[in-house]
This record gives C-alpha cells, structure tokens and sequence, in this order.
C-alpha cells in the first residue's frame, strides 16, 4: 500500500456501515426464535440467518475497505 | 445466571455449558484486549487490522454467548433414529469470522482484492457445505458433503499458501515473518476442524458433545484470540521496535 492511496480523512460512511454490519452479525446469532415466531420452520429460518450474516459479511468487508481509502477490484 | 442454567438445562445441554461460558469469556476478553490495544491507533492501516480483529473476537463470543443461552442449538433426527444435537451458531460464526482471519491475513500480505474476494468464495463454499453436511439425515449425504467441504479446505490452504504466499514474499522480512507464523496457525487449527467433525456427534460419534465442545473451544480460542494476539503484537503491524516478530521471539527463545 502506498501512502497516496490513503485519505487522512476516515469515511464516516463506512464507519457506520461497519457499526450497522457488525450489529447486525450478532443479532442474526440472536435472531433464529423471531423468525420461527413468525411461523417459519427451522430450516428456512436458519437459512435467514445465514443470509443475514453473509450480508453482514459483505457489509463489514466493504466497510473495512473503505474505511481511509478508495479500492477497486483489480 | 440460575435462569439460564436453568435454560440450558432444558435443553439437555447442561455438560458441555461450561465450556460454552468458557468460550464466551475468553472471546469476550480477547475482544476487550483487542480494544484497548487499539484504542490509540492512528494508522490507517493498522486500524483496519484491529477492526477486524476486533470484530472476529466480538461476533465469536456473541455465537458462544447464543450457544449457551440455547438460542444456537438444535437437533437432527437421523434416518437411522438417531437424533443429534447442532450447535449450528458454530455454522454461523464461522461463516462471518473465518472470511475476516483470511481478510486480515490476505492484507498483511497485500494480497489483491480479486485473491482475496476468491480466497473468502471458496472459504463460504466451504462453510456452508459443512454445514450442509451437518444438517443432512442421510448418514451418507453427510459423509459425503464433509469430503467435499474438507476438499474446499484444502484448496483454502493451498491458496493460503501458495497465492497468498507469493505476495508475501515480495514484503519485508518483518511481514514475511508474521505472515508464515499465523499462517501456520490457519494450516494447523484448521486442519484439525473436520477431524473434530469426524470424530465428534456429528461424525462417527467417538467423542461425546461434552469433548467435542470442549475441542472446539479450544480450537476456536486459538484460531481467533491466538491468531489477533500474535498479528496486532507483530512489527508488521505495529511497527518500530515495540513489538517482536513471532521469528525474533523464537530466535530470543534460542
């Protein structure tokens, strides 16, 4: 990493997509009994959860990212 | 804490809670370690690793903390009869912390973003085909979903190794140093997980949930709290002459 390619400045964007990401990580470790509450059977509701922490993933990841500078795919 | 004995109790998971709590304190004192270590980073760079870090500390011991309320166990009933109880919030937080361990290891190494984007693809792919083989009541479909999502692991360390490798070896002798060191710690810890599989309730049912949790907690402290532990103390990271490289502890040991 070279030292232009980092902002002084921290993207407060990304620090609340990070807040957000990482709240919603550990309510999805919560959030299985809501879901079967709403009628959902074990299964569909796991996979909710689990979809809610691949989002969370890739919310936290982009978030990381682009705390202080600009990336792109290379 | 006698209601959620008591909770737990009803679940028939009262043995293995111990080492639930256990688990959870030591993700959560890793985490607050994390924090306060961190507190005073200006570096962007090194502020992104204990982000990270932080994260994977703080997400695993909300799963273990999930665990040993019973909110992250289930059971599967066989179709042989028997019926076994998943612990499936390990599913979930792996699924969330092993992609930020190759993250933070990807960045130290200066991986590219398309290494790093393929290296978390496979990872997922192989999370979620373990869980697959967990969830599944044939005895042979979960055979044969553990070989593959082993398979996948494998070709996470071979990338680990080899791809992730070679961008560390164009780094400095500090990074190099701190790069082989934690990931050793991945090929060795991770290694271990479909062993644990196998021989644990899910698996071939040779060690007891009580084991089996206890394995894993171990596994998971040293995966995540050992693995932050040695990167965010490294020169690497650091930087300066504050911390030693995991090499220059060893040489001092000698």
């Amino acid at each position: 990493m070279s030292d232009s390619d980092v902002p002084k400045e921290l993207s407060y964007q990304s620090l609340w997509g990070l807040v957000l990401s990482a709240g919603l990580a550990v309510a999805g470790l919560f959030a299985l009994p809501v879901f079967q509450s709403f009628g959902l059977g074990f299964r569909p509701a796991f996979w909710l959860v689990l979809t809610v922490e691949a989002v969370a993933l890739a919310g936290v990841v982009a978030s990381v990212l682009t705390l202080h500078r600009d990336r792109e795919l290379d | 804490m006698t209601t959620s004995v008591l909770q737990v109790s009803d679940l028939g998971v009262e043995g293995e809670g111990i080492w639930l709590a256990l688990g959870t304190i030591g993700m959560l004192l890793g985490m607050v370690y994390f924090m306060a270590k961190g507190w005073d980073v200006e570096d962007p760079q090194e502020e992104e690793f204990y982000v990270i870090t932080i994260l994977i500390a703080g997400i695993a011991a909300s799963s273990y903390l999930s665990m040993f309320f019973g909110f992250g166990l289930t059971e599967v009933e066989l179709v042989n009869g028997r019926v076994i109880d998943v612990y499936w919030a390990r599913y979930a937080d792996w699924l969330f912390t092993t992609p930020l361990l190759l993250l933070d290891i990807g960045l130290l190494a200066g991986a590219s973003n398309r290494d790093l984007a393929s290296l978390i693809t496979i990872d997922a792919f192989m999370i979620v085909t373990g869980l697959a083989a967990t969830l599944m009541k044939i005895p042979t479909a979960r055979y044969a979903f553990w070989t593959i999502s082993t398979i996948a692991m494998l070709f996470v360390l071979y990338y680990l190794v080899v791809t992730v490798g070679e961008a560390a070896a164009e780094a400095d002798e500090d990074t190099r140093s701190t790069f082989m060191t934690l990931r050793n710690i991945i090929l060795v810890a991770w290694a271990i997980y479909p062993v644990a599989w196998l021989v644990g309730t899910e698996g071939l049912n040779l060690v007891g949930l009580y084991g089996e949790t206890l394995l894993f907690m171990i596994l998971d402290l040293f995966a995540k709290i050992g693995f932050g532990f040695i990167l965010l103390r490294s020169r690497a990271v650091v930087g300066g002459d504050s911390a030693p490289t995991p090499s220059a502890e060893a040489d001092a040991a000698d």
